[in-house]
């Protein structure tokens, strides 16, 4: 015990009460707020990127029109800009969002862990994403296939990525560090709901990777400024150095919060608790799913000469076994949805649906990576790798909608419209799925992925590509459709849904309690109903 | 007996070693290579086998550690501080401006790297100083009980260093951004501009004198958007680089020189 | 006017350590980048026969120098946490400004060393990757500086609890990252050049 003559009541405390909204929401620190703001901005990158994909898939329809980027390399940019922004800038980041709400109640935290850094990590996210898009707009980007684009702006990009990379691993550590270090009594790590399983799994990964991107980056960073670009800052070569986080097998380490969501979801809407696939069996499958996603390796423009890695014995293996350990997973669900099935009403709710059509979509991606990797047909450079992306990313967009429907009175504390959700996620399920088919046909064809100037003489070569670009330009149009969709959902939400009860799920783990449970296995709350019989 | 985060990421360190020696081989490693880190002969795709063994130790530390601490389960942690009732996972911290200006300052930093090596080194100033300022704070949290008292201990310390410190940054800042967009400006265009700005900015201070009662969030706003305003414009005319300057002295002592050897 | 005031609430403990962990994995996965891509370039040069660096251009003795020197900083950044552990404060002030200092030393060897060798950045793939790792790697031990001069500033401010601690062991686990990665620098760069 210490004494001191400092009287506390002279302390002149600013009340946070007296902040304005502008100082409350660049201050607070508190993990729901934050996690709103990574959700938010998300959002919005979501729809931006959207209906940049939209216009992007306008040249593809009519080659004629890329024109409306200006020029080719114009295109390339914007080309780029889309796949960057739709995985680091809009799926990740509402992933994080989505964690930073849920995580910490989920395993009976009272916070997130070093809360001052997740807001920092927050923000160093938010304005390196406004510095690599305006580096897009100013005409850098990832360089350009003619050497046309302004250097400048090119090493401005770069420094954006490195702190959008920088943001998501600050704020990755912490929700790593809350997931080991902040649970309650009774929750050991095996008791964990899936999903913060998942997002310890993918997290660890993310951790392990997107360092291997920045390396990337920074490489070309330093040789782009030097006073000649001798190789790696070349304009016409970064995008193919950081193009492996885009493509299998990368892309998949990027949604596998989806099997986390999916199991949390499923059991709790038809009222079982897994028998057949038990709690432990799913946290191995889905890390060793995570596992395979590890892509750093797969960078194809560090290959030897005569052994690309993208048709190495590792690469081909990884691709093959994602399709099995999917469909495990899915078999899981679909158990628990068997055993459940007396229990589901005429109109089965909203998340429930879309957790099955993610998995169902994240299978039809892993489908195409593996047939991508079967050499003789000779799929790695064709529109197949936009098509596994469309699926992939699709699964975990819808997957991230089912979860919003499902945590999102916790995280706002009102209520959404379901309808509007699911038809929001029916629409971007039935435009991944479309695009992503058509896609895959056209990859069939040898129509190329759009990585060189060729591709514009090649999209009008036969008439069959050209009426399945035309159904991929329709799933597009589906995909923007759907995208609108859950911004009004949110929308709706925010200005006058309902106040939302504290557990509408009757669900099953921490999360849907303000109560001290004891925790003696993985569905605490299941538990108490057993013992109460209530 | 072996924790959960122990086999976790144990098992992933284990299958990162395997994935690594299995590439190894089928990516032309020699016989010897890929199980002696390549000190005995090749291991294949350098890129494959570098980063799955560095992960793989990475993982391996990871699974120690966890291993170690029992998973940092609470159980643990009441027996290490050897009391019943345990902390809660984080102790609460109120609203903070530190995280958004170290961004910022990070920002800046990076930014600099390209545009200019004047603000580069604003950009490392800012973070430094935020930093200070994060770990003062952070101390004062800890330094009794009452939060009240903590914040009192940190104000005496910190205000008579930060007030004079963060003034300076912050015009040293602007001036430089004003700067920036005056020199890429034409001549003509550059004596607009300050005008311009000095008229907005006179008209702002007696619109804002003019309403005593005006709310101290409109105020705020306002300087929020003129400074990011000027910011931003400071970067862009960054970018874009100074205009031509012609220094008539030197153009001229060259002419005549080349006429001389001509 | 006088005021009893209780000590701080206990905090969770290893949260710190667990996450000084983590960013130390982050940090090294990011070396493990440039490192592949620098051992892929190379084993290119070499298999093609084409020069890598040009003849003496990289001298064993100040990069031998340097990991003596990180190694007497492992030393004495194990003698801080240990001093921290038993509560002597003096022998933590110490090794924990002398860690620092072997830090700034290695800092200053690298600038000299990187000035003398005398080729520019864009010489060639080889000397970009360079400049690039060694450049990286310099910025990762003066941010293990600047963490180290923190924490002796928090030091001196009287804190001597748990957390205070778990922040030198977090150090620790950072630095010892560091050091790690400059033992590849130096067995896969310096000496294999």
């Amino acid at each position: 015990m210490t004494t001191t003559d400092i009287a506390p009541d002279s302390v002149a405390v600013t009340s946070e009460q007296n902040q304005t909204f502008v100082e409350r929401l660049v201050t607070n620190t508190s993990n729901s707020s934050i996690g709103k703001s990574w959700i938010f901005s998300g959002c919005i990158y979501f729809l931006l990127s959207t209906v940049l994909g939209f216009l992007l898939d306008i040249v593809r329809f009519d080659s004629d029109s890329y024109l409306i980027f200006s020029n080719v390399d114009k295109f390339f940019q914007f080309w780029s800009l889309h796949r960057t922004s739709i995985v680091l800038l809009a799926v990740v980041p509402m992933i994080i969002g989505l964690a930073m709400c849920v995580v910490p109640p989920q395993i009976g935290a009272n916070s997130i862990i070093f809360p001052r850094a997740a807001a920092f990590g927050f923000w160093v996210w938010f304005l390196g994403s406004g510095i690599t898009v305006f580096g897009f707009l100013a005409d850098g980007g990832f360089g350009s296939p003619e050497l046309d684009s302004q250097r400048e702006a090119v090493a401005l990009t770069l420094v954006g990525l490195l702190l959008v990379i920088a943001g998501i691993c600050v704020s990755v550590i912490c929700l790593l560090t809350t997931i080991i270090s902040g649970r309650c009594m009774g929750m050991n790590l095996r008791r964990i709901p899936v999903f913060s399983w998942t997002i310890m799994v993918s997290g660890t990964l993310w951790i392990l990777t997107l360092p291997v991107l920045a390396a990337n980056s920074i490489i070309a960073y330093v040789d782009l400024r030097g006073r000649s670009a001798i190789y790696f800052g070349s304009e016409d070569v970064i995008w193919d150095q950081i193009s492996w986080v885009f493509t299998h097998p990368q892309i998949y380490v990027f949604v596998l919060p989806l099997i986390g969501i999916a199991y949390d979801i499923v059991p709790v809407a038809v009222k079982v608790r897994q028998k057949l696939y038990n709690h432990d069996l799913v946290l191995i499958f889905s890390s060793l799913f995570g596992i395979i996603g590890f892509g750093a390796y797969a960078q194809p423009f560090f290959d030897t000469p005569g052994t690309p890695v993208r048709e190495e014995a590792l690469y081909v293996l990884t691709a093959f076994l994602a399709v099995p350990l999917a469909l495990l997973l899915f078999g899981g669900l679909f158990e628990t949805l068997r055993m459940g099935s007396k229990n589901l009403t005429r109109h089965p709710p909203a998340p429930l649906i879309l957790s099955l059509l993610s998995i169902f979509l994240l299978i039809s991606g892993a489908v195409v990576g593996a047939l991508r990797a079967i050499e003789p047909f000779e799929l790695l450079s064709t529109s197949s790798n936009t098509a596994q992306m469309k699926l992939t990313i699709g699964a975990g967009l819808v997957a991230i909608i089912a979860a919003m429907l499902w945590w999102g009175g916790l995280i706002v504390g009102k209520t959404a419209k379901q309808g509007f959700g699911l038809i929001s996620g029916i629409l971007i399920t039935a435009g991944s799925l479309l695009s992503g088919l058509a896609d895959s046909v056209n990859g069939f064809l040898g129509l190329d992925d759009f990585t060189t100037v060729g591709f514009l003489q090649e999209v009008s070569a036969e008439q069959i590509v050209k009426i399945l670009i035309a159904f991929s330009f329709i799933g597009s149009v589906l995909i923007l459709g759907g995208a609108v969709a859950l911004i009004l959902v949110e929308l709706l939400r925010f200005k006058n849904g309902p106040v939302s009860e504290l557990d509408p799920w009757e669900g099953h783990t921490l999360e849907w309690t303000d109560e001290i449970v004891m925790v003696e296995s993985e569905r605490p709350l299941l538990d108490e109903v057993g013992k109460t019989g209530t | 007996m072996l924790s959960t985060g122990f086999k976790f990421w144990f098992g992933l360190c284990l299958l990162m070693v395997v994935s690594a020696v299995f590439a190894g081989y089928t990516t032309g490693g020699t016989e010897t290579g890929p199980i002696s880190l390549g000190w005995k002969g090749g291991v294949g795709n350098h890129v494959v086998y570098t980063l799955l063994m560095i992960g793989a130790g990475s993982m391996a530390v990871m699974g120690i550690v966890s291993q170690a601490f029992r998973d940092s389960d609470l159980e643990a942690a009441s027996e290490l501080l050897g009391i019943e009732d345990l902390p809660q996972a984080q102790n609460e911290v109120g609203n903070s401006w530190w995280p958004v200006f170290a961004a910022l300052g990070l920002s800046i930093l990076a930014v600099g790297l390209v545009v200019n090596s004047a603000v580069f080194i604003i950009g490392i100033i800012i973070v430094l100083v935020i930093g200070f300022e994060w770990t003062i704070t952070n101390w004062s949290e800890k330094a009794t009980a009452d939060p009240r008292l903590n914040s009192e201990l940190r104000e005496r310390l910190m205000r008579p260093i930060e007030i004079p410190i963060i003034g300076t940054l912050g015009i040293g800042v602007v001036v430089l951004a004003v700067s920036r967009i005056l020199l890429s400006s034409s001549v003509t265009g550059a004596v607009w501009v300050a005008t311009i700005v000095g008229i907005v900015i006179f008209g702002t201070a007696f619109f804002i004198s003019k309403r005593p009662s005006i709310s101290r969030g409109v105020i705020q706003s306002i300087l929020f958007l003129g400074i990011s305003g000027i910011l931003i414009a400071g970067v862009i005319s960054a970018v874009v680089g100074e205009r031509d300057f012609h220094h008539k002295g030197s153009h001229h002592a060259d002419k005549s020189h080349v006429d001389e050897k001509e | 006017m006088s005021n009893t005031v209780l000590p701080p609430a206990e905090s969770r403990p290893r949260t710190l350590v667990t996450g000084a962990v983590l960013g130390s994995i982050t940090s090294v996965m990011f070396f493990a980048g440039l490192f592949a891509i620098y051992f892929s370039m190379r084993a290119d040069a070499n298999a093609w026969g084409s020069e890598w660096f040009p003849e003496g251009a990289i001298q064993l003795v100040p990069g031998g120098m340097n990991m003596a020197t990180l190694s007497l900083s492992v030393v004495t950044m194990a003698w801080a946490v240990r001093s921290v552990s038993n509560n002597d404060r003096i022998h933590a002030y110490l090794a924990l400004g002398l860690t620092a200092l072997l830090g700034v030393a290695v800092i200053n060897q690298t600038v000299f060393y990187l000035n003398d060798i005398g080729l520019p950045v864009d010489y060639s793939k080889a000397t970009t990757l360079l400049f690039t790792i060694v450049g990286a790697h310099m910025t990762m031990l003066g941010i293990g500086v600047i963490w180290n001069l923190l924490l002796l500033i928090r030091a001196f401010g009287g804190q001597d609890t748990r957390r205070h601690q778990d922040l030198v062991s977090a150090l620790s686990f950072y630095w010892y990252a560091g050091v790690a990665v400059y033992s590849i620098i130096w067995i896969g760069i310096y000496i294999a050049k």
